[in-house]
C-alpha cells in the first residue's frame, strides 16, 4: 500500500511542478509574442493595399460640398411653409448671411480637409509600404495626388475669391497641408499658389495613372484631364480648358441616351456603372429637397427628358414636399448628387472654348451631340445660331440644363460675374418676409470660414463678408 | 478519545492509523471520489443519523459495531483477534451521540478509538498510554474548559492553541476542550473561531487542574445557519488581521436579506464608498478617475472578478439587448427598453454567491494591476462544507403593484386638446391632410378643427367633438391591453456537503420575470457545481467548478412605443379599442380614405395597431458557461503551488420576427409596391422579416502561483504570493435578415440586396445588405504579480504589491503598453499593545495606511494611425475600403491614479459596536482628454494626457447590536460616504457659454459640474429672459455671445454624500429588516419641458411630448407674472433652450429612499427537532422599491427617475415578495 502511495505522490508532484514550470517558462520566454497578435480588420497602416483601401473609402473620399448649391441661383424658395421649416444653416446659406456658421462646424470644409488628411497619409507612407509592387505604390501615390488636388481646387473656389490672374498672387486662398500632421501652420496660401499646387500635382500624377479605371471612383488620366479642364475654365484659360477637355474626352466619351430610359427611370445605371461619370464625387447631402428656380425651369422644354425624368413636382418629395418643382434625379436611385467631372461637362467645356474662340459650328455641333441624347428622337431639334455671342449664350444655357441641381452653378456664377454681360444679380424675394440681393462679385460670393477654425488657429484670416 | 482532547497522547498511533487510512482512501478515491458522482453517493450515505439507540446486555463488541454501522453509517475498523478475547458490554442508549456512545461502550476496556472521516478505528491502548492514563488520574495536569458565547451557548469548532507548546485542540459540541499533560509554567491560550473575535487568555499551570470558563464575542451577529464568508482578492483570501488595504465584505447573509432579482438592488446602500446608480445600471467605486461620460465602457467601472478570474460579463445586472462584456461584439443591438420597470436578470445567480468583496484602495486592489484602477468587485461562489449533506430549497415570488400612470406628469385629454387648439389657433398646423393625397393624417382633434375651417362641420359640432375627446382617457385601456402584472419567481435548490476527501456544492436555480410591459419576459436556468477533492493527505487539492446559465428573454416594444410620443404614440384620448371592444386601426402616414383606396389596389392595409405590434418580439437566448479548475499543491505546510484556470463562454442568439402586419414591415412592403397595368408588383416580398444574430464570447485564463504562509519564531508572520497569468478574450458575431418570412414553415424568400426595385413613389430603392460581416475580436493579456506582507508580533504589518501587465494593443510598443503598478501599506494593531490590552471595552482597534498607483492604458490613442477595413458593398463602394479609426498620436502614455488611504477599524463594547473609517486622497494625472483640434487637420479631436484631477473622500460605517439578548436582537448599521473631485489642471479654462446639461471639464470644478443660465423670468411675449453677469436682462431674441461669467455654477450632478441605513430587529423567531439609502448634496436639472414639447420651426405635426408642466405655459401677456414656462406664441429655439438650462429648473436631488422592508419568521429548533425532517425553515415577506420617504425639493420630484417625455419614465414600481427557505 505504501508502495502505491510512494509511487503516486512523486508522479503527481512531478506533473504539477512541470506544468507550473512550463507556464512560467512559456510566459517568461514567449510573453511578448503572446500578446503581440494581429487583430481582424484593424491594423496599423503599413500594407500597400491598405493605402488603396483608404482612397477607396467612399464615405470620406467621395463627398464634396452642399452649401454652395443652396446659395446658387438655381434655388428659389417661394413656398412660405417650406421657408419656415428650413434648417438654420440652409437659411443662412440661401440668404448669403454674413455669418453662416458662427461657431458651428462647416461640414463641407471638414469633409474636404478630411480627404486632404487621408491623401496626405497615403503620400507620406505608400512608397515605403509593404506588399506592393513599385508600380502599384506609385499608382496609389498618384491617385492620392489627384484626390488632394480636387479637394484643394474645390476648397479654393468655395472659400476664396474667384481666380483673377491680376490679383491671384495676393488673394488669400485656403490653408495648404501636404503632410499628415496636427501642428503645422494653417496660414492661407494665395489663390495662385493653390491653383499651382493643384495643377502641378495633377501633372505629376499623370504618368502613373491608368487611362480609364475599372471604377470611376479611382482617379485616372481621364480624371486628371477633366479636372485640369475644369480648373482652366475657372481661371478663364479657355483654350487650355478646351484642350484638356479634348484629352479627357479622348479617353472617355460615352453618353447615356435618355430616350432609352424615358419610361423606365429606375433602369438608369447606378453611379459606379454610369458611363458618363469620369471622376465620381458627390454632394455631402444625398437627397437634397428644394424647389428649383423659375429661371432655371424656364430654360427646360417640357419635352426635354432632363425635365421629365430629372425634375418632379414638390409634392412627390417626402413629408409634405413643397410648392414648386425639385431636382428629382437623386431620388430615383438614392445614389447621391454627382459633382465630379463627367462626359457632358467636358463636352460643354469644349463647346464653350470653341464658342469663345468664335468657332460657332464646332461649338454647336458639340451641343447638339449632347442634346440628341437628351430628347426622344421625335422631340429633338438642332440648335442653330449664327453669332458667337448667341452661341456662347446657348452653351451656357445648355450648361445650366445639363448640370442642373448638381452644385456647378455657384462656381459658374462666380466665374461669369467677371464678364459684365454675363453677370447676374440674384434676388431672394419675400423670404420670411424679407428680400435679399446678391450683387455680382459681392464679397458674399466667398464663403465664410467658420469662426471655430479661426479661433483654434488665428493665423487663418477671415473672409470679409 | 473524545474530540476536544489533546491528540498528543496517542499521536504515534494516530499516525499509523492515518497511514492505513490513507491507503484505504486511495482505493475509495479510485472508485468514486474523482467523479462528480461521489457527491451523489455521499447524499445517500448522509441520510444516516449521528445518534445511536441501542440496548443490550453482555453483548459482543462485534455486534455493537454492526449496530453502529447500521444506524450511523460509520464503519468500525478493528482487529478481530483483539476484540474476540474481550468480555461483552452492557449498554442502554437512547438517541445517544455517537461519541458518547463509544465512550460508554469502551469505558472498561483497554481500547481506544479514533474518528477518521466516516470510520472509527479501534486500537489497543498502548502500555505507555495505559500507564499515562493511570498517572493522569493520580496526578492531574489537565487544562479543562468550556467555551461559551455571550448568551452562554456553547461554541463548537473553535480552535485553541496553547502557546508556546503549540498544542492544538478544537471544541466539541458542548464547547468543551481539554489539554493533557501540561507541564507547570506560563502559557497563552489563543482561541479563534470564524464568527467570533479572537480571544487570548494567559494561563498559569501549577501542578493542578485548570478549569476555565471562557466567553467569546461574536464578530457579527447572524441569524440561522452560519456560513463562512471570507474576503478575497481573487488571488488569495484576505487575512482580516494583517490586511492593510481598504475593502468591504458582503456576506451571503446580507445578499439574502433582500429578495430583489437585481443584484445591484440588493447591495445598494450597504457598501461605503460604492455608488450604485440603479437608474442607469452602473456601479462606481470611489468616484471617477477620468473624464469619460455616459455609457462609455471607459467610465470608471470596477473590474468584476468571479472565483478568482475576471468575469466575462462585466455587468452585475444585464438586460436583454445590452452588449455583452469585454471582447464581445453586438452586430445587431436592439435594446431600447428602459432599465427600470423592465426585466433585469443577470448571469450571476445571487443565491449562489458566498461573498462579495469590494476592493477599494490601492493596497487591496493593485494586485489586479491596470484593471483595478477603478476598484475591484470579487465574487466568490458557494463551496461545499464537509459534514452532513444539507439540502436547501428556497422559493421567492414577487408581485408588483400596477404603476400609477396618472402620476406620470402627463397631460390629460382635456389639457392636450386645449394644447392642440392653441397650436391650431396660432397657426402651427399648416397642412390640411385632405388637400393632397400624400399628406400625413393628423389626430382626431386637429382633423375636426380642419373640418370646421373647411365648413364641413359647424363650430358647435366642433366644440362637441372636442368636448367628447376631452372626456376620453386611454389610461385604463393602456393598462388593460399593453401592461401586465409584473411577477418574478425564483426557485433554488442546493446541495452541499462532503466527507472524506471530497466536498461539494451543487445548486440549480430557475427564475422567471415578467415586467410591466406586455409580452416582455425573461427566464433564467442556472446550474452551479463546485467540487473540492483532496489527495495524498491534503498535499494536493483539486477544485473544480462548473456553472451553466441558460436564459431566454423576450423583448417587445409595442407598449413602450404606444406610450411614448412620436409617430406611433397614442395621444391621451386615443383609445385602443372601440366601444364594441374591437381594436382600433389607426391611419398614420395617409388619410384613411387614401389607405382604403391603396388597399383596394392590392396593398396591405396601411394602418397601425399596438395589438399587431405585440406579435413582433425580439427573443434572446443566452447560454453562459464557466469552468474553473484549481490544483493546489502544498509543498510544505507553508509553501503552496497553485495552477488554476478558467474558461468562460457566452453565447447569445437573438431572433426578431417582425410579422407582416407590424407597421415597419407594412410600410416597407407598401412603399416597395408599384403598379403595372393596375396590378401590384411587390418590390419587397410579402411576408414577415426575420432577423437573427449570433454572438459568442470566449475567455480563458491560466495562472501559476506560488504562495508562502509562514510563521517563524512565534512573532514573525510572512505571507507572499507571486505568480503569472495569461488571458485571452475573443468574441465573434454576425447577423442576418430573412425577407418574406413565413412563420408556419420558416421559409423565406431570397432577395437580391443590390438590385433596385421600384417604389410606390416612382423612385427606386434597394433592400440593402441583409447579412452583417462576421465580426471578430481578440484580446490577450499577460501579467506578473506579487504581493507580500510581514507581520511582527501580531502587531505591526507591512505589505507591498507589484504588478506588471501587458496586453495586445495594435500599434503600441511594449514600453508604452506595459507598466508596473505598485502599492504599499502599513497596519498597527493597537489592541495588542499593553496600553490597550486590559481596556475591556475595546475588543479590537487597528489603524492602517496605504499608498499605491493604478492606471489605465490609453486605448483610444496610438502612435501609429490605426485603420479599420470595410467590405465593398457593390453600390457605393466597389472595392475594399478602410477608414482611419485612430490617428497617429505619438505623445501618449498611461492615465495614472495614485491613492493614499488611511483607515481604522474598531470593535468596541463586547464586540457590540464595529466602526470602520477610511479617508482617501486620489491624485489622477495624465488623464486622457479629448481636446478639440482644428478640423482643417482632418481630425476634430485628439487625445492628450492632458489633465490632472484630485479627489478625496471619507467612508464611515458603523454597525452595532443595540439590543442583544436571548429573545431580542436589534442590529443596526449605518454608513456614509463623501467623495468629491476637482480638476486641478489649468489647461481647462471655463469656456462654457451655452450649457447643455452634460458636464464639461473645467479647471477648479468637479467633473460632474452643472452650469446654468441665470433665469430672469418670461418677457411679455412669453419667451425666456436671462441675466448676464452684470444683472442685465437678455431677451431670447438676442443671441449675442455670452461669456462663461454669465453662467451660474449650480452644483454637482452626482451625490457627494450618500450611504445606507440597514436595520434588523429580531424578537424570538421573528425578524424585521429594513434597507434604506440616501443621497445628499447634489442638483438635478428638471427636464419636463424641452424642445420636444414645442413644435418644430413654425409648424407642428405628429404627437408632441405631453408634459403636464406645459399646462401652466404662458398664454397671454400678463401670464409672465406667475409662470416660467415659455408660451407657444413666437417661441424660438433659443428661448426654450435657455429656459431648460436655466437656474429655474435646478432642483435639489437630496433624498432618502426606502428600498425594502421585510418580515421573517424562522421555525424554532425545538419544533424542528420534533418534526425531524428539516434542519431549518424560514419564511419572509418583503416589500421593495417603497419609494422616497424624504426629499428636499419642494416640487415633489424623484430626482433619479424624472419625467422624460413618456409614460414609461416612472420610478420602479413597488413589489411585494414572499420567500420560503427550507434546509434538510
Amino acid at each position: 500500500m505504501s508502495m502505491l502511495l510512494s509511487k503516486y505522490l512523486p508522479i503527481m508532484n512531478r506533473i504539477i511542478y512541470t506544468s507550473v514550470a512550463a507556464l512560467f517558462l512559456f510566459v517568461g520566454a514567449g510573453c511578448r509574442k503572446y500578446v503581440e497578435i494581429d487583430q481582424v480588420g484593424t491594423r496599423t497602416l503599413h500594407y500597400t493595399k491598405d493605402f488603396q483601401a483608404l482612397l477607396n473609402y467612399s464615405q470620406v473620399m467621395e463627398r464634396t460640398y452642399y452649401y454652395p448649391e443652396m446659395a446658387s441661383d438655381e434655388v428659389n424658395i417661394g413656398d412660405t411653409n417650406y421657408q419656415k421649416n428650413m434648417r438654420d444653416l440652409d437659411v443662412k446659406a440661401y440668404t448669403w448671411a454674413p455669418d453662416i456658421f458662427i461657431d458651428a462646424n462647416d461640414g463641407d470644409w471638414d469633409g474636404l480637409y478630411k480627404q486632404v488628411y487621408y491623401c496626405n497619409l497615403v503620400t507620406a507612407g505608400v512608397l515605403d509600404s509593404d506588399g506592393g509592387t513599385e508600380a502599384e505604390k506609385k499608382n496609389i501615390y498618384a491617385q492620392a495626388l489627384v484626390h488632394r488636388a480636387y479637394a484643394f481646387y474645390t476648397l479654393v473656389n468655395i472659400y476664396a475669391k474667384q481666380y483673377d490672374a491680376a490679383t491671384a498672387a495676393g488673394d488669400p486662398g485656403v490653408p495648404v497641408l501636404t503632410v499628415p500632421d496636427f501642428t503645422g501652420s494653417l496660414q492661407r496660401a494665395s489663390v495662385k499658389e493653390v491653383y499651382e499646387l493643384v495643377k502641378n500635382d495633377l501633372q505629376a500624377a499623370l504618368p502613373d495613372l491608368t487611362d480609364v479605371p475599372s471604377y470611376s471612383s479611382t482617379p485616372s488620366r481621364a480624371a486628371v484631364y477633366a479636372i485640369l479642364a475644369r480648373a482652366s475654365l475657372q481661371q478663364g484659360l479657355y483654350a487650355d480648358a478646351g484642350k484638356y477637355a479634348d484629352s479627357a474626352l479622348a479617353r472617355q466619351h460615352t453618353l447615356l441616351n435618355l430616350a432609352d430610359y424615358a419610361d423606365n427611370a429606375a433602369g438608369l445605371p447606378l453611379k459606379l456603372q454610369d458611363p458618363e461619370i469620369i471622376f465620381l464625387k458627390s454632394m455631402t447631402i444625398t437627397l437634397p429637397t428644394f424647389p428649383l428656380s423659375d429661371e432655371l425651369l424656364a430654360l427646360l422644354d417640357k419635352t426635354d427628358l432632363r425635365y421629365t425624368l430629372f425634375t418632379a413636382d414638390g409634392a412627390n418629395f417626402p413629408g409634405n414636399g413643397f410648392i414648386g418643382r425639385g431636382y428629382y434625379r437623386p431620388r430615383i436611385s438614392s445614389q447621391g448628387v454627382y459633382t465630379g467631372p463627367c462626359v457632358p461637362e467636358m463636352m460643354l467645356i469644349k463647346a464653350e472654348a470653341e464658342a469663345r474662340a468664335g468657332n460657332i459650328a464646332p461649338a454647336l455641333d458639340m451641343l447638339n451631340e449632347l442634346r440628341k441624347h437628351r430628347y426622344k428622337p421625335a422631340d429633338y431639334t438642332d440648335l442653330r445660331v449664327t453669332d458667337a455671342k448667341a452661341a456662347l449664350r446657348q452653351v451656357l444655357n445648355e450648361r445650366s440644363r445639363e448640370l442642373m441641381g448638381r452644385g456647378f452653378r455657384w462656381f459658374d456664377q462666380k466665374r461669369l460675374n467677371r464678364e459684365a454681360d454675363l453677370a447676374t444679380t440674384v434676388t431672394r424675394n419675400n423670404f420670411r418676409g424679407q428680400s435679399y440681393t446678391l450683387a455680382p462679385n459681392s464679397n458674399r460670393y466667398v464663403f465664410q470660414i467658420s469662426n471655430v477654425y479661426i479661433k483654434l488657429n488665428p493665423e487663418i484670416t477671415p473672409n470679409p463678408r | 478519545m473524545p474530540k476536544g482532547s489533546s491528540n498528543r497522547l496517542s499521536g504515534d498511533d494516530n499516525l499509523k492509523d492515518n497511514r492505513r487510512l490513507r491507503i484505504l482512501t486511495l482505493r475509495v478515491m479510485k472508485l468514486s471520489t474523482i467523479i462528480v458522482l461521489a457527491a451523489c453517493l455521499q447524499v445517500s450515505a448522509s441520510s444516516y443519523s449521528q445518534t445511536v439507540t441501542y440496548t443490550c446486555r453482555n453483548e459482543s463488541l462485534v455486534n455493537v459495531f454492526k449496530a453502529i454501522k447500521q444506524q450511523t453509517g460509520y464503519v468500525v475498523f478493528y482487529d478481530q483477534g483483539m476484540v474476540d478475547t474481550l468480555q461483552g458490554v452492557t449498554l442502554n442508549a437512547k438517541e445517544q451521540p455517537l461519541k458518547s456512545f463509544m465512550n460508554e461502550a469502551l469505558q472498561d476496556l483497554p481500547l481506544s478509538y479514533t474518528f477518521k472521516d466516516r470510520t472509527i478505528v479501534i486500537s489497543k491502548k498502548s502500555v505507555i498510554n495505559q500507564l499515562l492514563d493511570r498517572a493522569a488520574q493520580e496526578k492531574p495536569q489537565y487544562i479543562f474548559g468550556r467555551l461559551l458565547d455571550e448568551e452562554s451557548q456553547p461554541i463548537e469548532n473553535a480552535s485553541l492553541t496553547l502557546q508556546p507548546l503549540n498544542l492544538h485542540v478544537v471544541t466539541d459540541a458542548a464547547g468543551s476542550f481539554s489539554f493533557g499533560e501540561v507541564p507547570p509554567g506560563n502559557y497563552t491560550l489563543v482561541i479563534t473561531h470564524i464568527s467570533f473575535s479572537k480571544l487570548e487568555k494567559k494561563i498559569k499551570v501549577k501542578g493542578e487542574t485548570v478549569d476555565l470558563r471562557l466567553v467569546m464575542y461574536k464578530q457579527r451577529v447572524e441569524l440561522g445557519a452560519v456560513e463562512v464568508s471570507v474576503a478575497s482578492t481573487g488571488y488569495q483570501k484576505i487575512n482580516r488581521y494583517t490586511s492593510t488595504g481598504s475593502y468591504t465584505l458582503i456576506t451571503a447573509k446580507e445578499i439574502d436579506a433582500n429578495p430583489s432579482i437585481n443584484l445591484a438592488e440588493r447591495l445598494e446602500g450597504k457598501v461605503p464608498g460604492v455608488h450604485f446608480d440603479l437608474a442607469n445600471n452602473r456601479i462606481q467605486i470611489r468616484g471617477a478617475n477620468n473624464f469619460a461620460t455616459g455609457n462609455d465602457r471607459n467610465v470608471s467601472t470596477p473590474l468584476i472578478v468571479i472565483d478568482g478570474f475576471p468575469a466575462i460579463e462585466q455587468n452585475l445586472a444585464n438586460y436583454p439587448g445590452s452588449p455583452l462584456g469585454e471582447g464581445a461584439v453586438s452586430p445587431n443591438s436592439r435594446s431600447g427598453i428602459p432599465v427600470s420597470n423592465a426585466t433585469i436578470l443577470s448571469i450571476f445567480n445571487p443565491a449562489d454567491i458566498q461573498s462579495i468583496t469590494f476592493l477599494k484602495d490601492a493596497a487591496a486592489a493593485s494586485i489586479w494591476g491596470s484593471r483595478a484602477a477603478n476598484g475591484v468587485i470579487v465574487i466568490e461562489t458557494k463551496k461545499g462544507v464537509k459534514g452532513r449533506t444539507s439540502v436547501t430549497a428556497s422559493s421567492t415570488i414577487s408581485v408588483s403593484s400596477t404603476p400609477d400612470m396618472s402620476k406620470a406628469n402627463m397631460m390629460n385629454s382635456a389639457q392636450y386638446v386645449d394644447f392642440e387648439k392653441e397650436l391650431y389657433d396660432k397657426g402651427y398646423f399648416r397642412n390640411d391632410p385632405t388637400t393632397h393625397w400624400r399628406n400625413m393624417n393628423v389626430d382626431d382633434a386637429v382633423l375636426a378643427m380642419y373640418a370646421a375651417k373647411r365648413g364641413d362641420i359647424s363650430s358647435a359640432q366642433l366644440d362637441a367633438k372636442l368636448q367628447e375627446l376631452s372626456q376620453r382617457n386611454n389610461l385604463g385601456q393602456l393598462r388593460k391591453y399593453l401592461m401586465q402584472q409584473a411577477v418574478t419567481q425564483q426557485y433554488n435548490l442546493s446541495l452541499s456537503g462532503g466527507a472524506g476527501n471530497t466536498s461539494y456544492y451543487i445548486s440549480g436555480n430557475y427564475s422567471a420575470n415578467s415586467p410591466v410591459f406586455k409580452n416582455n419576459s425573461s427566464k433564467n436556468y442556472s446550474l452551479l457545481a463546485n467540487l473540492t477533492n483532496d489527495f495524498f493527505n491534503r498535499r494536493l487539492t483539486i477544485t473544480t467548478g462548473l456553472n451553466q446559465v441558460y436564459s431566454d428573454r423576450m423583448v417587445n416594444n409595442a407598449a413602450v412605443t404606444a406610450m411614448s410620443t412620436g409617430n406611433l404614440g397614442l395621444r391621451p384620448y386615443d383609445m385602443l379599442v372601440d366601444e364594441q371592444g374591437k381594436p382600433i386601426n389607426r391611419a398614420i402616414d395617409y388619410m384613411p380614405h387614401v389607405i382604403d383606396s391603396l388597399t383596394k389596389l392590392g396593398m396591405i392595409p396601411w394602418t397601425y395597431s399596438p395589438f399587431e405590434e405585440l406579435q413582433s418580439s425580439n427573443v434572446y437566448k443566452t447560454t453562459a458557461t464557466r469552468l474553473t479548475s484549481q490544483i493546489r499543491a502544498n509543498v510544505t505546510e507553508w509553501l503552496h503551488l497553485d495552477l488554476s484556470g478558467m474558461y468562460q463562454r457566452n453565447l447569445v442568439d437573438m431572433s426578431n420576427l417582425q410579422k407582416q402586419n407590424s407597421y415597419v414591415v407594412k410600410s416597407l412592403i407598401n412603399t416597395g409596391t408599384s403598379f403595372t397595368n393596375g396590378k401590384p408588383v411587390y418590390g419587397v416580398p410579402l411576408g414577415g422579416i426575420m432577423y437573427t444574430s449570433h454572438t459568442a464570447t470566449e475567455d480563458y485564463s491560466l495562472r501559476g502561483q506560488l504562495s508562502i504562509d509562514k510563521q517563524f519564531y512565534e512573532k514573525h508572520q510572512f505571507d507572499m504570493i507571486a505568480g503569472t497569468e495569461i488571458r485571452q478574450s475573443t468574441g465573434s458575431g454576425y447577423s442576418q435578415g430573412h425577407f418574406g418570412f413565413d412563420e408556419d414553415t420558416y421559409n423565406s424568400v431570397s432577395v437580391n440586396p443590390t438590385t433596385p426595385y421600384k417604389t410606390f413613389y416612382g423612385s427606386t430603392a434597394t433592400i440593402g445588405a441583409q447579412q452583417s460581416n462576421i465580426l471578430v475580436t481578440k484580446a490577450r493579456y499577460l501579467s506578473y504579480y506579487g504581493n507580500a506582507s510581514y507581520t511582527y508580533d501580531y502587531r505591526y504589518t507591512a505589505s507591498g504589491s507589484l504588478r506588471f501587465d501587458d496586453h495586445n494593443l495594435v500599434g503600441v510598443e511594449r514600453r508604452n503598453r506595459a507598466k508596473p503598478l505598485w502599492s504599499a501599506g502599513l497596519k498597527w494593531d493597537l489592541k495588542r499593545e499593553s496600553f490597550l490590552e486590559n481596556v475591556r471595552w475595546v475588543n479590537g482597534l487597528d489603524v492602517r495606511a496605504s499608498l499605491g498607483t493604478g492606471g489605465t492604458i490609453p486605448m483610444s490613442a496610438t502612435p501609429f494611425a490605426i485603420i479599420s477595413l470595410v467590405a465593398p458593398d457593390g453600390i457605393t463602394q466597389a472595392e475594399p475600403g478602410a477608414y482611419v479609426g485612430l490617428p497617429a498620436n505619438r505623445d501618449l502614455s498611461w492615465e495614472t491614479t495614485r491613492t493614499l488611504n488611511f483607515g481604522t477599524d474598531a470593535t468596541l463594547f463586547a464586540s457590540r459596536l464595529m466602526v470602520t473609517l477610511d479617508i482617501y486622497n486620489k491624485h489622477s494625472y495624465g488623464i486622457l482628454s479629448s481636446l478639440p483640434i482644428n478640423p482643417t487637420y482632418g481630425w476634430d479631436f485628439l487625445s492628450y494626457n492632458a489633465a490632472d484631477m484630485r479627489s478625496h473622500g471619507v467612508e464611515f460605517s458603523v454597525s452595532g447590536d443595540v439590543l442583544r439578548s436571548r429573545d431580542w436582537n436589534w442590529n443596526a448599521s449605518f454608513n456614509i460616504t463623501y467623495s468629491t473631485n476637482k480638476v486641478t489642471d489649468n489647461r481647462f479654462p471655463n469656456k462654457i457659454t451655452s450649457p447643455t446639461g452634460s458636464p464639461v471639464v473645467v479647471t477648479g470644478y468637479p467633473t460632474d459640474n452643472l452650469f446654468v443660465y441665470r433665469w430672469a423670468g418670461l418677457d411679455n411675449q412669453g419667451q425666456s429672459q436671462i441675466y448676464d453677469r452684470n444683472g442685465k436682462v437678455i431677451p431670447s431674441s438676442e443671441t449675442t455671445d455670452l461669456t462663461p461669467e454669465d453662467l451660474l455654477y449650480a452644483g454637482r450632478t452626482t451625490a457627494p454624500w450618500f450611504g445606507g441605513f440597514n436595520q434588523n430587529l429580531r424578537w424570538k423567531q421573528f425578524s424585521l429588516g429594513m434597507q434604506l439609502s440616501y443621497y445628499m448634496g447634489y442638483k438635478v436639472l428638471r427636464n419636463d419641458i424641452n424642445i420636444a414639447n414645442y413644435p418644430t420651426g413654425d409648424q407642428s405635426s405628429g404627437f408632441l411630448s405631453t408634459s403636464k408642466t406645459l399646462v401652466n405655459r404662458w398664454r397671454k401677456p400678463g401670464d409672465e407674472a406667475f409662470t416660467n414656462v415659455p408660451g407657444l406664441m413666437n417661441f424660438n429655439g433659443t428661448s426654450i433652450q435657455r429656459y431648460m438650462m436655466s437656474s429655474v429648473n435646478v432642483i435639489d436631488g437630496d433624498h432618502i429612499r426606502l428600498q425594502m422592508l421585510s418580515l421573517g419568521y424562522t421555525l424554532p429548533t425545538t419544533v424542528l427537532n420534533r418534526i425531524k425532517v428539516m434542519k431549518a425553515l424560514s419564511v419572509r415577506a418583503s416589500a421593495n422599491n417603497l419609494g422616497i420617504i424624504w426629499r428636499k425639493n419642494k416640487e415633489h420630484i424623484d430626482p433619479d427617475y424624472m419625467y422624460s417625455g413618456s409614460y414609461t419614465s416612472w420610478p420602479p414600481v413597488r413589489n411585494y415578495s414572499f420567500n420560503v427557505n427550507v434546509t434538510f
